[in-house]
């Protein structure tokens, strides 16, 4: 490839370019997209219904008629398994997407203002990330008594106060360099500042943490399903399909490995996928 | 003393959570057909008509002078004792599943970053991300499956010996030791290519004196930041661990007391196990002053309590 066919790539093709040149990003990305067609479609992909119960097949191993087995009420596994990727998948976007846009507004204004401000809202960040995330998912989960919506509630909180950190660290970063005092002098407005200069420049640590975020979100979900206090029966989630197979873990044991070989697969792709994303938005992290 | 503002936001943190909580606790511990004017009376007895800043401040002052977190819905016995019995076991689990997962992820850190782009480099890298994508109670119930259930080696359930603790404690360590060992090697390749371990190595010092005294050194930083994050984690699933091998810790008995939403407990339990995460991020804070002579010196100049820190989260 010669040098003046390199400078007419634009931007976005070079993007691409450093992204598919890590296979384990690109296997990611391909592992997210069958996820999520496979959420979609779940009533065409799906042999039986999410809730079809057989109790005349209670508990059968992985057959060709039931690839994954059936559970202990007779319903399949497998289809229960892509029923699932719905409720997974959109817990763990919805509950980042909240989280994130706390974070940014309470991060933009702490890093932006910085002074009193921040000093101010970090002291009540600092007093949050005493308790670990999970834990305190758990804690609003508990209280909150349990049920998607509360799983939703509790994770997203859970989230906000390492993500902010995170994000007025890069705009406290961003907010000393010259453009922003360039744009000051244009008497831009503090909003526009913020949203017009410094968020575009943020933006790739915005979408790295987004889609790590996603990941986090799936794995906490699924611990709190587990623990009894999120998604309750019948709805299909991977975490509460693996508490529901626990009792029968000794003869039954593909009722836990599959739920959990799910949601490390799935996991596991969306951390390559933000893994691949960090690295092509910036390449000199590579490696690290 | 920031950490007694911290530990007074996260009281009021879960005091606030506990006022969203449906139902009302003087008909809890009456039961269901208690009379009206008795839970009337037990709520006056309870002080649960008094505004929300009196009764916070009334369970701090209980808290700080009497070290009483009220009393169990559900056995009517002191929660603080209840705890006090069961944090041990919940501590041994935590700190040894922090050694575990500090040897693991330290060795093979250094030598991922020493050997990078070698064999061992990809392995240590591929088992890395597996472990961290898998959920640590997930990994805890194969781990079961395999060591117990199959080949019979360790015991699956219970807590009498140290044999006990095996499983949930690599369970836990594994998981944790993913995040250390990610800090390590950046951190590590970060120092390598620094000058001063050429010039130590143009003095023709032994590689293991300059790995260890020049690199690990100099590397170990945001490692210790990133262990006193990991403890938070590993103590968070201890709670949920210790339900999968029912080992009567701390984190057991708080789902129990979530499953039957006895709410002090859950109070007392969550503070609890925030006190002591702080307790090992001032200690996390100790080891860096001496780790980092500038720190040191900060402290002693004019005793500055807030430390830069790097948090991830």
């Amino acid at each position: 490839m010669n040098k003046s066919n390199n400078k007419r790539k634009s931007h976005f093709r070079l993007f691409v370019q450093r992204f598919s040149r890590n296979k384990l990003a690109v296997f990611g990305l391909i592992f997210i997209v069958i996820i999520i067609l496979a959420a979609l479609l779940a009533p065409y992909i799906a042999p039986y219904g999410y809730d079809d119960q057989d109790v005349s097949r209670r508990l059968t191993k992985p057959n060709s008629e039931h690839w994954f087995g059936t559970d202990d009420l007779g319903r399949d596994v497998f289809s229960r398994m892509i029923y699932g990727a719905r409720v997974s998948l959109s817990i763990g976007i919805s509950t980042t997407t909240i989280s994130m846009f706390t974070a940014l507004i309470i991060g933009m204004i702490s890093g932006y203002y910085g002074g009193k401000v921040d000093n101010i809202i970090m002291r009540i960040v600092d007093i949050f990330l005493a308790i670990p995330s999970i834990l305190l998912s758990i804690a609003i989960a508990a209280t909150l008594g349990g049920g998607i919506v509360s799983m939703l509630i509790a994770i997203s909180l859970g989230a906000v106060p390492g993500v902010s950190r995170l994000i007025r660290a890069q705009v406290m970063a961003e907010s000393h360099k010259e453009y922003i005092e360039a744009a000051k002098v244009t008497r831009a407005s503090d909003l526009r500042i913020m949203f017009k200069y410094i968020f575009p420049n943020i933006l790739s640590v915005f979408i790295v943490t987004f889609t790590m975020g996603v990941a986090g979100g799936i794995l906490n979900a699924s611990m709190l399903s587990f623990i009894g206090l999120g998604a309750q029966a019948p709805i299909p989630e991977w975490g509460a399909m693996l508490s529901g197979g626990r009792q029968y873990i000794r003869d039954y044991p593909y009722l836990v490995t599959y739920p959990g070989i799910m949601i490390s697969i799935t996991v596991f792709s969306i951390n390559m996928f933000g893994d691949g994303l960090r690295d092509a938005f910036d390449p000199k992290l590579k490696g690290r | 003393m920031w950490m007694i503002f911290v530990l007074l936001g996260v009281l009021f943190i879960v005091f606030v959570l506990l006022e969203f909580t449906p139902g009302d606790p003087a008909r809890q511990i009456l039961g269901a057909f208690a009379d009206e004017k008795d839970v009337a009376a037990k709520r006056i007895e309870l002080g649960l008509d008094d505004p929300f800043l009196v009764r916070f401040f009334r369970y701090v002052y209980n808290l700080v002078f009497h070290f009483d977190l009220g009393v169990s819905y559900r056995t009517k016995l002191p929660v603080m004792q209840e705890i006090a019995s069961r944090l041990p076991i919940t501590m041994t689990i935590g700190v040894l599943g922090l050694l575990v997962s500090v040897t693991i992820g330290l060795t093979t850190g250094i030598i991922s970053a020493v050997k990078q782009y070698s064999w061992l480099d990809k392995i240590c890298n591929v088992f890395a991300v597996i472990f961290y994508a898998m959920p640590n109670f997930w990994l805890a119930l194969e781990l079961s499956l395999i060591f117990a259930l199959y080949l019979k080696w360790l015991p699956p359930t219970g807590y009498k010996g140290i044999e006990y603790l095996i499983l949930p404690v690599t369970a836990l360590g594994l998981n944790g030791s993913t995040a250390i060992f990610r800090q390590t090697r950046s951190s590590m390749l970060d120092v390598i290519r620094e000058d001063y371990i050429r010039t130590a190595k143009a003095k023709g010092q032994s590689s293991i004196k300059i790995i260890l005294n020049h690199g690990l050194r100099n590397a170990l930083m945001p490692v210790v930041t990133m262990v006193g994050n990991s403890l938070g984690l590993i103590i968070a699933g201890t709670v949920v661990i210790e339900s999968i091998f029912s080992i009567p810790g701390l984190g057991n008995y708080m789902l129990q007391a979530i499953n039957s939403r006895d709410y002090p407990v859950i109070q007392g339990s969550v503070f609890v196990l925030a006190f002591m995460i702080s307790i090992f991020n001032l200690l996390t804070d100790i080891v860096y002053s001496f780790l980092d002579p500038q720190i040191k010196s900060q402290y002693q100049s004019n005793g500055i309590s807030r430390k830069r820190r790097v948090r991830t989260e």
